[in-house]
């Protein structure tokens, strides 16, 4: 992976970004959440060169909502787009049975995104062998040369999971 | 592919995130104790 330029990111983030280590970068909100973004290579569900999308609350610090949280990881995913051409994966955890509603917030950050019509993003739900509803998605850049090949791939493979045993 | 190709596939991508957050609480945790000499739980988005 192409490491991002904080400088990009920071032009246009509503909170300074700082880099944990080569693709996990961290920020702190006016409401004392510590968040970090993490871009995590991925080897298993795609063929194609994929990287998990993962967002963590560090200091479990419960804030209302915040826009400048949107727009500084929007700032972070965008940089990382610039970089690297390949394809974004993102599964919502789902130990606290709360993934649904990270989807919808997921989709709707996503919805509002000014450079959304440059991106091809694919969301789809599907239960596992245990019975657990998952949600996930991915996000390709529409000038990716592979773009149908990964598009292809992933709603085959959601397809398959979705079909009954 | 077969479903239980996919369904392989994507568990172990699923593990795949699941222990870059836990290296990742890991790591937060020590930072924090060796900076606050406090213990340190996270949530994942």
């Amino acid at each position: 992976m192409n490491s991002l330029s904080l400088h990009a990111v920071n032009a246009s983030s509503s909170y300074e970004v700082s880099a944990v280590n080569d693709g996990c970068y961290q920020f702190f909100t006016d409401y004392g959440v510590h968040c970090t973004v993490e871009f995590v290579l991925d080897d298993s569900l795609l063929s194609h060169e994929t990287y998990h999308l993962v967002i963590v609350n560090v200091n479990h610090q419960k804030s209302p909502s915040d826009v400048k949280v949107r727009d500084t990881i929007i700032a972070i995913i965008d940089e990382f787009f610039v970089e690297n051409n390949t394809t974004l994966l993102y599964i919502c955890e789902t130990g606290d049975k709360k993934q649904a509603l990270r989807n919808r917030l997921f989709e709707r950050w996503f919805s509002t995104y000014e450079r959304k019509a440059q991106y091809t993003f694919v969301a789809s739900s599907l239960k596992d062998d245990e019975g657990i509803e998952n949600y996930t998605a991915i996000i390709v850049r529409n000038d990716n040369p592979e773009l149908s090949a990964i598009i292809a791939e992933f709603t085959e493979t959601i397809s398959l999971l979705s079909s009954k045993p | 592919k077969t479903r239980e190709e996919a369904l392989r596939r994507f568990k172990a991508a699923k593990q795949k995130k699941m222990n870059a957050v836990a290296a990742l609480e890991e790591k937060m945790k020590q930072d924090y104790e060796e900076r606050t000499g406090m213990k340190a739980y996270v949530v994942t988005l």
